[in-house]
């Protein structure tokens, strides 16, 4: 149901939550005084997941936490996923989320972080009325929880999710995008991208990019000792044995019909 | 309200209950009450640890079933005044308790006591989500060894959806000799994947078989090097500034005997 609800901006209900359009002011101060006008003579959105579409104006981090804290603290509400690039309003939300084993059992622990590693939602088994920052972590709402890659997801290249956190083992992140690490992947823990995989740390866990096919996606690691490393349809793994890593940014990519590491040179 | 400690590992046979029972005679000894739940249903062992098997009339399940007051299942421990086990039952198994059960008898026992320290048993079904169910804060108990350690990593990502404070971890059985060798990962290796406060490192110790055996916590035997570990870790629990024991203090045979040679050059 798409609407003008939210007074001034663009906004719909998912069944996942909220879809925001984040205004197109010229400066981002702006954007976000415009957006928590909206937000504060709109509909409530107390416990919802909130989808961010950024549109062509790309976010830094401060700025993302900005609206992360926002969202939290003035209206309870987790920022789930934030999406940039051409949005197009017929597109499904895409899914993402960590995902623990056997994912289909959300009470069980599927727990949700993206660009919202620190975010929580009052909604949680509904026994708390203010979120915690610290500690709370929304649950993954079950349609988020399909692979990446399923025929009515429209893929988009640009589309790239900042998870900020450590990724440990039996941890999931699956997008239809980019994959962006900002701290390690701990071995058993698995990143499954249709485009590109890069880890601002140590990727010892499964790293999977263009895993739709793209053969010329590349996964990149401030350390690179992965369990195991996938392009496409391409499968390397670390050699047996004591093995000596390289204490340098590597890069692995799919060359001349074969799986490369090389170093990564800026 | 008391503090609500649950100490697990993922893993089985690294040594929670031997902890559990070991922080607890120590905090006792520190003048605090405590009161050690086992939660391993089925499998009960604390009781035997700490030597009081034979005085087990209620348990745990008999509490929340309601067929005792929970104040008749506590048993009294021999040695100290202010330290209190409530037993598991041995003929039932994890379904007959529900996590808001567990909830409620933990909050209860906090009203009345210093610390609860909750014994979990091993793996990520319904026996851990009961343990960490009424819980504030935990502790994982890792060997050095890379099955354990991915283990902890994993009961660390599940613990990071729940409402408590950042677990802090304990390494049990270290072989400095080995470490010293290359042949055992040695605390950094082990604090590089897991990114948590390190409580403690309990150095590998003959005499703590002797004391499960016999019913006797090891904290109560001055002479124990394990007993010295878990002491420390009970202060720092208290938030005392404690140093780190140096694990190489005591030098082995041919050690001493070198020094008693060098002793007679002078």
């Amino acid at each position: 149901m798409a609407g003008e609800q939210w007074a001034g901006i663009r906004g719909v209900s998912t069944r996942s939550g909220v879809r925001l359009w984040l205004p197109e002011q010229a400066t981002f101060q702006d954007a976000k005084l415009a957006l928590a006008k909206a937000l504060r003579e709109g509909p409530s959105i107390r416990g919802l997941a909130v989808t961010l579409e950024a549109g062509g104006r790309p976010l830094r981090v401060a700025e993302l936490r900005e609206l992360e804290l926002l969202l939290l603290e003035q209206h309870g509400a987790a920022l789930l996923q934030v999406i940039e690039g051409a949005p197009s309003e017929t597109r499904a939300p895409i899914p993402i989320g960590v995902i623990p084993e056997g994912g289909d059992d959300a009470e069980s622990g599927a727990r949700l972080s993206a660009a919202s590693a620190e975010v929580g939602t009052g909604a949680r088994r509904g026994r708390r009325a203010h979120p915690s920052p610290s500690t709370a972590r929304p649950a993954l709402p079950k349609e988020a929880m399909g692979l990446v890659g399923s025929r009515d997801l429209p893929l988009s290249p640009t589309a790239t999710v900042l998870v900020k956190r450590t990724l440990r083992s039996g941890q999931r992140v699956h997008f239809a995008g980019n994959v962006v690490v900002l701290g390690d992947v701990n071995p058993g823990a698995e990143i499954v991208a249709a485009g590109d995989i890069v880890v601002m740390g140590t990727l010892r866990g499964v790293a999977h990019a263009g895993a739709t096919g793209g053969e010329d996606a590349i996964v990149a690691a401030f350390r690179l000792q992965p369990t195991q490393l996938r392009v496409a349809s391409y499968i390397g793994r670390s050699p047996d044995g004591v093995s000596a890593h390289a204490a340098v940014p590597e890069l692995a990519r799919v060359r001349d019909g074969a799986l490369v590491v090389e170093r990564l040179m800026p | 309200m008391g503090e609500v400690c649950v100490i697990t590992s993922g893993k089985g046979g690294v040594g929670k209950t031997t902890t559990t029972a070991n922080l607890g005679a120590s905090l006792a000894a520190l003048g605090k009450s405590v009161v050690l739940i086992d939660a391993d249903i089925g499998l009960r062992n604390l009781d035997v640890v700490m030597g009081l098997e034979n005085r087990i009339v209620y348990h745990l399940v008999d509490v929340v079933e309601g067929y005792c007051r929970l104040a008749q299942a506590l048993i009294k421990d021999k040695r100290f005044e202010n330290l209190c086990l409530l037993p598991a039952a041995q003929t039932k198994d994890k379904t007959a308790v529900s996590p808001e059960q567990m909830r409620g008898l933990c909050k209860e026992l906090a009203q009345d006591f210093d610390f609860v320290l909750v014994d979990s048993p091993a793996g990520i079904e319904q026996g851990f989500r009961n343990a960490i169910s009424g819980a504030n804060q935990a502790i994982i108990v890792a060997t050095p060894e890379v099955s354990s350690v991915r283990d902890a990593d994993r009961i660390i990502g599940l613990l990071e959806a729940e409402d408590m404070r950042p677990p802090r971890l304990i390494v049990n059985r270290l072989k400095p000799a080995m470490v010293k060798r290359g042949d055992m990962m040695d605390i950094d290796d082990i604090l590089d994947i897991l990114a948590v406060e390190l409580l403690g490192v309990v150095p590998d110790d003959d005499s703590i078989v002797v004391s499960t055996n016999r019913g006797e916590p090891a904290v109560l035997s001055a002479s124990s090097r394990a007993g010295q570990a878990y002491r420390d870790i009970a202060r720092r629990v208290l938030g005392e500034e404690v140093a780190f024991m140096d694990l190489d203090a005591r030098p082995g045979i041919f050690g001493r005997l070198r020094r008693l040679f060098a002793a007679g050059d002078r």
